[in-house]
């Protein structure tokens, strides 16, 4: 009775964990397009199609915590699994609005920093990828939690010098200020991918090395 | 003559026992939401009454030779330990159930002239021994079962289903320890009144601790919990095992020690280990308070009641 029910929330999670990872090739995609064809239906269904992951994320977030609170389930990890989602949330959280931003701001990015922002664009879901299986890495292979935390640690790092320099050329752009600041926070949003890819992996370290005596 | 009113008296201390020491049992699996509250119920009465029937007849010899007793004296001495029991439940001390019920046999024993200095001094070493010993024993049971665990390498789904098998397992074996020990405190006097066997002594104080378990247990389940140091599921492993090792060792050699008293060594040893600031001084002070307030209060209360009876119905003794 008990193995089952918490075998479910495996299955949850690793449900969870699956669409964090299609989320961020979605986000991949969605931003390509867009940098290649500006506005198309493809990258509208994109958008759409990472809204529906992040919502069905919800869903599962909001079964696990249930079964694991309302039943005697995983009493000594709750706490943590239910810290490690919501942090994992917060993941497709910025990739989507990233997307929305791009279509209900109707966005358009000056070639000087389009390289820049792409290749951010990617490393972010790069990072998003390695997240996802750092999280299942924490309900299997505990080893692997450290290695990849490594990763996204440097992967954030390029990230954060990436973010700075297209701020920097931003400001040095000669559009109006308006234009320059919408661009700041944008790239900020951007940026706060891997910054929330890294608070996950940091968590996953932690509660690894929690369950030793 | 023998009446059932004189089991009022074993009923309400079984009663009270099984209401105090259930939270020894299951309280930190409880507390930390492995077990729910009426599982643990389940688990302590099915494993606690085994232990009163296969090996609970060597503490009620035990407890039966500190001194002899008649039906009244065992109706009051009974009483006086309950009493002092529930009081100090009321307060959310988890109590040595033992000690009063050894203070309320003293108390008769010395009206009567029939104390044993010997016998009651052999009592009185275990129960100094009792938590040093489970003390002693929970550091390096907390070791070497952390080495065990860290060798297995559970991912975090492992180790829950790990530890909640572990207390439950621990808590049936200190339930089984409970009953061989405990069972004396309640049957023990009615045994060297004559009224009953060892076996139906065993029985019959078994069934009343049950009653206790079934329905005076929540209060205390909290203060040994969280009450003395914050435990973690590993923590309560180790030291619910020490005192059930503790407490079972007692029961091969037939001297009835208190449940709570081992499990509080225990704690205190795995606080130790942890540091001594993750001890909860002020409320580990009260509890040893409570150990010394126990047997001096059943005593006073037995004294006092038996010498009334005594005064005002001589035709009972």
């Amino acid at each position: 009775m008990f193995f089952s029910r918490q075998k479910k929330i495996e299955v949850l999670i690793n449900e969870y964990i699956k669409l964090l990872k299609t989320s961020a090739a979605s986000f991949r995609l969605g931003f390509s397009v867009f940098l290649a064809d500006g506005f198309n239906d493809e990258f509208s269904a994109l958008v759409a199609g990472t809204h529906e992951i992040e919502s069905k994320m919800d869903s599962i977030k909001r079964e696990v915590a249930y079964e694991m609170y309302s039943k005697t389930i995983l009493p000594e990890s709750r706490g943590d699994i239910l810290r490690l989602i919501e942090l994992a949330e917060k993941i497709p959280g910025f990739m989507q609005s990233v997307l929305f931003e791009i279509q209900t701001c109707d966005l358009r990015f000056p070639k000087v920093i389009s390289g820049d922002l792409s290749r951010l664009a990617d490393e972010s879901s790069n990072a998003a990828e390695y997240a996802a299986d750092c999280f299942l890495s924490v309900f299997s292979k505990k080893e692997k939690v450290f290695e990849l935390a490594e990763k996204i640690d440097q992967i954030e790092s390029r990230c954060d010098i990436l973010e700075r320099n297209i701020i920097s050329s931003v400001f040095k752009l000669s559009v109006d200020s308006g234009n320059k600041v919408l661009l700041k926070y944008f790239v900020e949003r951007l940026g706060a991918v891997s910054d929330s890819c890294e608070h996950l992996s940091d968590l996953s370290v932690i509660v690894s090395v929690k369950g030793q005596i | 003559m023998f009446s059932p009113l004189h089991f009022l008296g074993g009923a309400f201390l079984g009663w009270s026992i099984g209401g105090m020491d259930f939270a020894a049992l299951f309280g930190a699996a409880v507390s930390a939401k492995m077990v729910r509250y009426w599982h643990g119920v389940i688990l302590a009465c099915l494993f606690c009454l085994a232990g009163c029937l296969f090996q609970g007849y060597q503490g009620i010899e035990t407890i039966g030779s500190l001194t002899s007793q008649s039906l009244a004296t065992a109706f009051i001495s009974s009483i006086a330990a309950a009493i002092a029991i529930t009081v100090l439940n009321f307060f959310k001390l988890p109590i040595p159930t033992s000690q009063a019920v050894v203070g309320s046999i003293a108390g008769i024993a010395v009206v009567t002239g029939t104390f044993s200095l010997s016998a009651f001094g052999r009592v009185f070493l275990c129960w100094l021994a009792t938590p040093i010993l489970a003390c002693i024993l929970a550091v390096p049971l907390y070791f070497i079962l952390g080495q065990i665990i860290n060798r297995f390498n559970f991912n975090i789904f492992q180790r829950d289903i790990f530890y909640r098998i572990s207390l439950i397992a621990v808590g049936c074996y200190a339930s089984y320890a409970m009953g061989a020990n405990t069972v004396a405190n309640v049957g023990a006097v009615f045994v060297s009144s004559g009224a009953l066997t060892p076996f139906q002594a065993a029985f019959l104080g078994g069934v009343f601790i049950l009653a206790g378990i079934a329905t005076f247990s929540k209060r205390i389940v909290d203060t040994v919990g969280h009450g003395i140091v914050r435990l973690d599921s590993f923590s309560a492993f180790a030291a619910v095992l020490a005192e059930a090792l503790t407490v079972h060792f007692f029961a091969f050699i037939g001297i009835p020690v208190s449940l709570t008293q081992a499990l509080i060594g225990a704690i205190v040893g795995i606080g130790l280990i942890r540091g001594v600031k993750s001890i909860k001084a002020r409320n580990l002070r009260s509890i040893i308070l409570g150990w010394l307030v126990v047997p001096v209060f059943a005593f006073l209360l037995s004294f006092g009641t038996f010498c009334l009876c005594k005064a005002f119905y001589p035709s009972l003794f």
